[in-house]
Parts: structure tokens; sequence; C-alpha cells
């Protein structure tokens, strides 16, 4: 160990006349670190301190100069999340609506979709543990396919607004990263088992040490119920899914080393037509290197998944593998370098009828280099600025730069602002896609397609009052370009195909807050809007309108509230969705509630809801919506 | 603060000032640094080291000393034993308890595991419990100050 040198603890008894510990400043430029002010705190304010488990740095959220809501373990397992959509619910900046038992479509800053018009939520990119889940083939992520271990998962952070500098092309509105935890944090066994009428879960981890890390193995699967479809009968979409992974980690010195896979199969049904079949597999290594000054971060993975979806004529299989590179190196006292590289190869083959693509196979390679520079231009004052470059075989080099200002006036405030430009980068679905309908090619994809694009201007502030108060809120300003849209040939009319012929501009506002009303209760409400001005350029179609960039609602709101009672947590989320324009959905309001009781140390016992306020509920028009059944269940939790 | 720290990082705050509220018996030697040790928790005995160096606790300089074996607690104040390592720690565990040592646990059954303070995490905060029983069996005196910050004090054994 570090012996302790003379000279400080000179210095620590100087420090000492107040009676209370001297506390050390940051020898550099006299500004108090995190840690410094977490240990100059009181008791009660300590014990007040809002935790993540970022690890190092001690680096407080609220530095981050970005739309930033995170999701933390405690909130996934106190609201009683069963799947990664119903988790995203409870991101105040995120537009969640469920379609079908399987299908949920996710928006942010609007731009969720229009399934009508096959126009999938694509322009959110999804990463678990580094590794992109976001669909190479038909862009947009596919819901039923991403699952996680809730009592796993470290913390879910859902950045609203462009993250391409970092992540890449596709995190155009928005980034999610679901982050699960560290072995050595997951030691001891785990068995969870849920069931209602609509929906059963039985999951078991274990973890234990091994060595310099620790390791654990884990193993789910579920059930879940059917929807309704319009005219009251049963849609038949019930579904399960097993899953199972492990995690290993391994610490030497400053190297951390770290190994992860996850297995899954799962079944889904529709009516009386044939199931669809997917499986799935993943294996990520990665290695860590915290030097003094530069920290290193390697990754590479392989990712397989495999889907047989014969009501829609869709079946295909795509491998992944995926390289990269990062490094972050304090200079000086006044700037954070980072810097990375990476190389993604995503080899696929379609196997389809009525969606056919031509060619059915490729090997599409994604090569990407960034640089970012944080400054400290004074000691309230910061700016980042980055750039990365992407390359696609469709499009070409793309350029994703990225400014961002922060101002901390005072040591609870932070004011930001930010401009960057991102794309949602083209995929087989808009160039080589084949819709083929009674013998005839109805819809066709355009080998020309181009990158869908956003420049994007936020401004923001987020900071808390008190120990007690928190709060964010962030306006947008959103230009957008060549977004998709459907073209007709002339004379013929059909083949349809896509074009670029859509651009206008979006903005809104993005709000959430967190208040300890009481030690004992806390209410944490949240808000967002988006209006859209969009205009088809000269030449277009206009077929199927604007709503084919997203039907998406002007606003929305929720309402957390979180109690502790002795043994009793109670937790429950309100929200309101306002109506969709085109199809017309109905505004809604539901509701989701948990009431657990901590039997003994090791078992907890609760009941849960989900969707209480209606026997169903619609969240998009038929017949690409369902009707929605309320669910309720019963969950035990052991843990050794 | 509303704002998210790292938890390891309000441990490490926890942990320098729990010496602030506790009162260690005549016994413990004056001399010589106050010794923070840690077991199994690096992330905490890195913030720890970093809040540590030009600082005094209760008048003396303050080190950490990372544990590794029974015999390395020897002159250690305060233990801490990290989450992941608890049930393997307990050869540690067992040769701190009833000798003038805070032991700091981490785990769900901490206080029956012999801690005196163990970190409870409740609704996004850290908080602690403290065993007065376990205080009493290391003849450390706690200040009513922390025990009133405290989610849950267990008392001490009845006569």
């Amino acid at each position: 160990m570090k012996s302790q040198p003379f000279v400080p603890a000179l210095l620590a008894a100087v420090f000492a006349g107040a009676g209370s510990p001297a506390l050390a400043q940051d020898a550099q430029d006299g500004r108090a670190d995190p840690l410094v002010e977490l240990a100059r705190m009181s008791l009660d304010q300590l014990a007040h301190v809002e935790i993540t488990s970022v690890s190092k740095g001690a680096q407080p959220l609220s530095t981050a100069p970005a739309s930033i809501y995170v999701i933390t373990r405690e909130e996934l397992l106190r609201h009683g999340i069963t799947s990664v959509p119903e988790a995203l619910r409870l991101a105040p900046n995120l537009q969640i609506t469920q379609l079908t038992s399987t299908d949920y479509s996710n928006g942010a800053r609007g731009f969720g979709g229009a399934p009508d018009a096959q126009n999938f939520s694509n322009k959110l990119l999804i990463l678990i543990d580094g590794r992109s889940v976001y669909s190479p083939l038909f862009s947009g992520v596919t819901y039923d396919m991403q699952d996680v271990l809730m009592d796993d998962v470290e913390r879910i952070e859902v950045i609203s607004g462009p993250g391409a500098t970092l992540w890449g092309a596709n995190a155009m509105n928005g980034v999610i990263n679901i982050i699960t935890r560290r072995p050595r944090d997951t030691v001891g066994s785990l068995l969870r088992l849920e069931a209602g009428a609509r929906e059963k879960n039985i999951a078991a981890r274990h973890g234990a040490p091994l060595g310099d890390g620790a390791y654990r193995v884990y193993a789910k699967w579920f059930e879940r119920g059917a929807t309704v479809l319009a005219d009251g009968r049963d849609a038949g979409d019930d579904w399960n899914l097993f899953q199972a992974g492990f995690r290993a980690e391994r610490t030497r010195g400053d190297h951390r080393f770290n190994l992860q896979g996850d297995f899954q199969r799962a079944t889904l049904r529709f009516l009386e037509g044939d199931d669809t079949d997917f499986d799935g597999a993943n294996l990520l290594a990665s290695w860590a290197h915290a030097g003094p000054r530069v920290k290193t971060r390697l990754h590479l993975y392989f990712d397989r998944v495999d889907r047989e979806e014969p009501p829609s004529g869709i079946a295909f299989d795509i491998d992944t593998w995926d390289v990269e590179l990062q490094q972050s190196a304090d200079l000086g006292r006044r700037h954070q370098l980072m810097w990375g590289l990476g190389r993604r190869n995503y080899d696929y083959r379609t196997r389809n009828n009525v969606l056919a693509f031509e060619p059915d196979h490729r090997d599409l390679r994604v090569t990407n280099l960034f640089v970012q520079d944080g400054i400290a231009l004074t000691r309230k004052l910061k700016l980042t600025a980055g750039v990365k470059l992407e390359d696609n075989i469709y499009s070409g080099w793309e350029v994703l730069p990225d400014v961002r200002l922060s101002w901390s006036p005072t040591d609870s405030t932070l004011l930001w602002v930010a401009g960057s430009r991102a794309v949602r980068a083209p995929t087989p679905f808009d160039t080589d896609v084949q819709e083929w309908v009674n013998g005839m090619l109805f819809l066709t994809g355009d080998p020309d397609f181009r990158p869908e694009e956003v420049m994007a201007y936020e401004l923001g502030v987020r900071g808390n009052v008190g120990s007690r108060f928190s709060y964010s809120t962030s306006v947008f300003y959103d230009e957008y370009d060549d977004l998709r849209t459907v073209e007709i040939t002339p004379e013929t009319l059909i083949p349809l195909r896509w074009g670029n012929l859509m651009k206008g501009s979006a903005y809104g506002v993005e709000a959430w807050a967190t208040w300890q009303v009481t030690p004992w209760w806390r209410l944490s409400p949240g808000f967002r809007s988006v209006h859209k001005r969009l205009e088809f350029e000269e030449g277009s179609s206009q077929l199927t309108g604007f709503a084919q960039a997203g039907n998406d609602p002007r606003s929305s709101w929720q309402l957390k509230s979180s109690m502790d009672a002795g043994r009793f947590t109670i937790d429950a989320l309100v929200r309101h969705i306002g109506e969709l324009p085109e199809p017309a959905t109905d505004a809604y309001t539901q509701l989701s509630a948990r009431v657990a009781w901590r039997a003994s140390e090791r078992v907890e016992i609760a009941i849960k809801g989900f969707n209480l306020l209606d026997e169903t509920h619609r969240e998009y028009a038929a017949p690409q919506g369902r009707e929605i059944r309320r669910s309720v269940m019963a969950e035990v939790r052991f843990t050794q | 603060m509303a704002a998210p720290f790292s938890s390891d990082a309000v441990k490490a705050a926890y942990l320098f000032r729990f010496a602030s509220y506790v009162e260690w018996p005549d016994s413990v030697k004056v001399e010589g640094p106050f010794v923070i040790g840690v077991i199994g928790a690096e992330d905490v005995a890195v913030h720890l080291e970093h809040l540590l160096t030009g600082m005094t606790v209760q008048g003396r300089a303050a080190k950490v000393r990372r544990v590794r074996t029974p015999d390395d607690i020897a002159g250690v104040h305060i233990l801490y034993v990290g989450q992941a390592v608890f049930r393997s720690a307990r050869p540690m565990r067992l040769r701190a308890v009833g000798k003038p040592i805070l032991l700091v646990t981490d785990s769900h059954d901490g206080l029956q595991g012999g801690g005196v303070i163990n970190f409870v995490e409740v609704n996004r905060n850290l908080r602690f419990e403290i065993s007065l029983a376990a205080a009493e069996r290391s003849g450390l005196k706690i200040d009513s100050a922390l025990l009133a910050v405290a989610v849950r004090v267990e008392a001490r054994r009845s006569q």
C-alpha cells in the first residue's frame, strides 16, 4: 500500500485547527472535488445523497451536459418491472407504445415511428453492456428479442437528443445504455417467481467470488398472455422466452478482464397461424486498464440472431462481429481527451417470400473513429467538442460532430447548451427490400437512399434546491432533412419506392423532478412535449402523409410515487399519453402499482399490477395496435 | 445534494465521518496513524485514500490499509467488509469481533455477522443500521447523533 508521506500529515495538523476534520482541497485549482464535497456534508445530508454506482471518479451526474435520465436498479425492482420496454416507461423522456403482446414502439422527441406506414421507431439506439441491439437489417429495435434479469441491472441511462459523436449513427434522437451489475456486486443466490393470469416469470441467479474476481450465472423463463383484437376476439399472441447467461470478471492490479454471454430462445404465436420462433446468442470480452492519467478499454463481441416469422413472411439470421477501442487521458489541468475507433461487421442472410431482399444476403461493414476533448475553460465553464467519422457501405463516410458548453454558476446548478448532427444510416430495408403483393411487386427499396439527418440544438438546466428537490429540464429545436417517404412510379403507380423527400423541424420540452416530500415519501413528476412542422419536398407523392415520420402525441406526463412504511414499500406510476394524430388514437391514462413486504432479510413478497385502470386499453389504433389487458401478479423474491 | 454520486464514494465519505461519532476505549493506543481497513472493495479503498490524503481523524494522520488476511487486522480502528466478500471474509470478521474495532459491513445480514454498523440502500439513498450490542462487545461508544441518523438501531441485549 501507499505509505503516508510526512508532508500531508503536517498539512493536516495545520488544517485541523477548527476541531472538525480538515478537508483537502484539490491542490491544483483550489476547487473542491465531489469526494471532498461528500465528506463535508452533515450526516443527515449524506443520508439523503442520491447514489448511483458509476464506478470511480465519484462524478455527479449533474455534470453531464445532456438530457439524461437514469433509471436505477432500485427503481426497476420497486416498480416490479419484468421487461425492457416496460422498464423504459420509467424514463420521462421516452415515448413507449405497446402495440401487441410482443411489439412496442419507442420515440424520443417524437419520431416514434408509424407501424401502419412500415416506419419503425428507428431513431433510437439501444446498447446492452456496450453491445448494440439495433437491427442492421430493418433499422430500429426488436423489443421482444431484448431481455435482461432486472435484479442484475445496475442502471439504464436514457439520453434524449443526439449521441452520435460517442455512439455513432442511429443514436439520432437518443441513446439507451442498459448496464448490468459487475459480478462482484451480484454475489449470492436469487430466486424470483412471479405469477398472474397474464404473465408468469421464473428466474434464478447464482454469483460467487472467483479468484481475483467474481462470476454469476442466471437463467429465466417467462410466458406472457395474449392481447385482444378490435372485434373482441383473443389475438392469440401469447409468447414465451427462455434466456440464460453468465458474466465473469477478474481484476489484476489496474487491469480488469470481463467475459459475458447470453443465450435466448422464444416462441411467439398469433391466432391460428404458424408460430414465430427466434433465438439469439452473444459473447462479449473486454479488457479495461485504469492508469493514473490514461484509461483504456477494448471490447470484442459476437452476436447471432435467427428469426423466422411466418405471419409476415420474414426470416433472417445475422452474425455480428464488433471490436472497439477507447482511450481517455487527462492532458494537463484543462483537457480531458477521449478518442476511439471501432469496426463492426454484419453478415446477414434472409429467407423471405412476401418481404424479400435483393440481394438476399450481404456483409455490411461499419468503421468509425472519434475524438472528443473536454476543456475546463474556467472553474465553472466547460466546453466539450468532438466528432465521429463513420463509414457505412451505402452512404460512405458520415461526419457526426457535437459541441456542448456547460456552466455551473453554483454547486447545485448546471446550465448547458449543445449543437450536434446525427443521422439514421440506410439499411437493407431502405435499399434492397421488395414487397410482393398478389404476385406483383408492390414496394421496392431505393439503392440511392440517403441517411435521414438531424441538426439538433438543445438548452438545459438541472440542479437541486436544498437536499430534497432536484430537477432537470431542457428545450430542443431539431432540423430534419431527407426523412423517409413513400414515392410512386410514374404512370404505373406501383411499385412504390422509398424516397427521402420530407424535411422540417421539431421543437419541444422535457422536464422532470424528484421531490423527497418526507423521509419516507418521494414524488417524481415528468412531462414532455413535441411539435413537428414537416413538409414534403417538390416531386413527392405525399402518400401516407406526415404521420409516417412518427405518429406521436403532442404531450405526455407521468407521476411516480415511492413510499417506505417499515417493512413495506409502496410504489406507483401514473402515465398520461396524449392523442395520436394519424391514425387517430385516443389519449389514455394508466396506472401501475406494487406493494411489497420484506418478510425477512431473505424473502420479499409483493403484489403488483400493470395497466390497472381498465380491463383493456389501446395505445395505438387497430389493426397495428391491439387491446392490452390489465395484468396483476404476485411476486416472491428469495435472496441468499 | 440530490445529484447522484457513486455509492462507493458515499461509502468512503461515511467511513471517514463515522470516526467522529465513535469513542474508542482508552486502551487503544493513541500514537501512530488512524487506520481504516478495507476488505474486498478496491473502489472504496481508492476513494478513501484520496479523501484521507492530508486529513486528520481524531487529531491523527489517517491511512487506508487493504486487509487480506486476519493478521492484517492488528492496529485497525475501522474495518470495512465489502459487499462482495462478506461471506468469504468470515475469518477476518470473527477476528475483529469483540476487539475495539468498528466493524462496518455491507450485507443483508451484516449485523448478524458481527457488524457494528451495516450499510443499507434505501430508496436510492445509502443509509446504515447500528447494533448497540456489537458496539458494547467491542467497547465502543456511539454518539447519539449517529444513532439518530441510522435507519434502525438494534438494542443491547436485555440484561
